[in-house]
């Protein structure tokens, strides 16, 4: 029952994650909204929603500007709820675990991108020929997006399941527990300070 | 002639959904581009060969907000039509030239006009708005580690949903309003640029941005500090309030050095253990 739970939300978390940057973006991918779907699929949506906020809290200091590519706060907050239902049953360990599922996605995140830049040469030559309809390009963008998301986020669980199953990770909760209490702190101050720079950075600029 | 009648100007728009499908380092959001300007440019060059240079033109590098695009997008359109409208080679030429030089210097416009609303204000205001609906709820597990978690599911959703329709209507009618724009103004550079008063904009949500932050910092501060005062007394207050303040100081540290979130949370680890081996050597209970 728990394998099928955690396939069926990472199918949801990879139908999501095309909001992410392949449709939309109308932010139905947001680390809040996804955590709380996702944990109610796995019968936690308050923890979900706790660790999917603080999720957001963190990764908001990390703009997609130009080409960067941020930290995945669709595969962070999946994780999270994933790793808390299944594996831990403890919110803080799955949260700062899951804070490197973002990251990590973010590699892969980069290497696709990085290849679809191969399709470019392909698609001229496909104009040349007259053949100007990009949709299966298209298609095949949101396929692959959408399963290597499903399957990271399956993947990433899976062997956190087989880890916890060999190891024990009870010595580690004090130390999670205690940094997460304080984690809420921090995040409000960054984005006190990220609007007062903007604002006061703003009249600053204005009265020179 | 007007050729951007509104079935042409809806199957745009909805296209424009999917500019960054396939986006890729080479070239960026070229794919989705010319896949949203495909109908306009079918319908301006019936000839195939005239459809694949048009096409071919527009296919390299494009990268902006993508809720701002429709204003570049109008604009190749009309642009496009003035090309196909031309009386000798020269004036095409002169408009082919336009259409190049305008992409390029309204996406970098736009791209730092949207990318300072949505991404630097909206998507925290967002975050923040959902704050405040839980807390108006009544739901304070994400800064009470004790606090009761059994709260409806749609209390839960009320907040993201929120920042979900709002972003949705903001970023469909730019989309929509841009594409009209683009296209009413089309061959100008500073196209859109004064639509709207963008600098008053940014500005105004900053400030917002500010109060709303503040409000929702003083609110938790003092239900966090009425909860801890209740349960664990003055001791445990200050004991709290001693954790929180040393954590807050490593984030300043690292911000100052401009150093990464990450860094910020691999450091509140390394401070958590001191702290329970600590606890744990002296006896000492630890208020989470």
């Amino acid at each position: 029952m728990e394998i099928i739970k955690i396939i069926i939300s990472g199918l949801i978390g990879g139908v999501f994650h095309l909001d992410n940057l392949q449709f939309g973006q109308f932010f139905l991918s947001r680390p809040s909204f996804m955590g709380i779907l996702i944990g109610c699929v796995n019968g936690c949506p308050a923890q979900g929603a706790i660790m999917g906020i603080l999720i957001e809290l963190v990764y908001s200091d990390f703009l997609p500007l130009g080409g960067v590519v941020p930290p995945n706060g669709l595969i962070a907050s999946s994780s999270a709820v994933l790793l808390y239902a299944h594996i831990f049953q403890n919110i803080s360990l799955a949260f700062f675990i899951a804070i490197f599922a973002g990251f990590l996605y973010s590699k892969v995140e980069f290497f696709l991108r990085k290849k679809r830049s191969l399709w470019n040469e392909k698609m001229e030559i496909e104009i040349k020929e007259n053949r100007f309809k990009v949709n299966h390009w298209i298609v095949k963008a949101f396929m692959i997006e959408g399963v290597s998301a499903a399957g990271f986020i399956i993947a990433f669980s899976l062997i956190f399941k087989i880890a916890g199953n060999l190891f024990s990770f009870e010595r580690v909760i004090p130390v999670t527990d205690l940094a997460f209490s304080l984690v809420p702190w921090i995040v409000l101050t960054s984005v006190i300070l990220k609007f007062k720079g903007q604002v006061f950075g703003c009249k600053k600029k204005n009265s020179k | 002639m007007n050729m951007m009648d509104r079935k042409i100007r809806i199957k745009i728009f909805l296209r424009l959904l999917f500019l960054q499908s396939g986006w890729n380092f080479e070239r960026f959001q070229n794919i989705g581009f010319c896949f949203a300007l495909m109908p306009y440019l079918k319908k301006t060059w019936p000839d195939c060969a005239r459809l694949k240079t048009a096409l071919l033109r527009h296919f390299g590098i494009f990268n902006t907000q993508p809720y701002m695009a429709g204003f570049v997008v109008g604009n190749v359109c009309s642009i496009e039509e003035k090309i196909s409208a031309s009386k000798n080679s020269e004036e095409e030429e002169k408009f082919i030239k336009l259409a190049v030089d305008i992409k390029l210097a309204l996406e970098s416009s736009f791209a730092a006009i949207g990318d300072r609303i949505f991404w630097g204000r909206i998507t925290p205001l967002a975050t923040l708005l959902c704050l405040g609906v839980w807390s108006v709820a009544g739901f304070y597990g994400w800064f009470l580690t004790d606090a009761q978690l059994s709260v409806s599911a749609y209390i839960l959703f009320a907040g993201p949903v929120l920042g979900v329709v709002i972003v949705t209507c903001v970023s469909s009618y730019i989309r929509w309003k841009g594409l009209e724009r683009g296209y009413a103004c089309g061959g100008s550079n500073l196209c859109g640029l004064d639509m709207f008063p963008w600098p008053k904009i940014i500005s105004k949500l900053s400030l917002t941005g500010l109060i709303f932050s503040i409000s929702i910092c003083i609110f938790t501060l003092i239900t966090a500090g009425v909860y801890y005062y209740k349960n664990f007394g003055v001791e445990g207050l200050v004991f709290k309030a001693v954790l929180v303040m040393a954590a807050i100081g490593i984030f300043l540290i690292f911000r100052k050095l401009k150093k990464s979130m990450f860094l910020v949370l691999a450091t509140l680890i390394v401070f958590s253990t001191i702290v329970v081996i600590i606890s744990q050597i002296e006896g000492i209970a630890l208020i989470l």
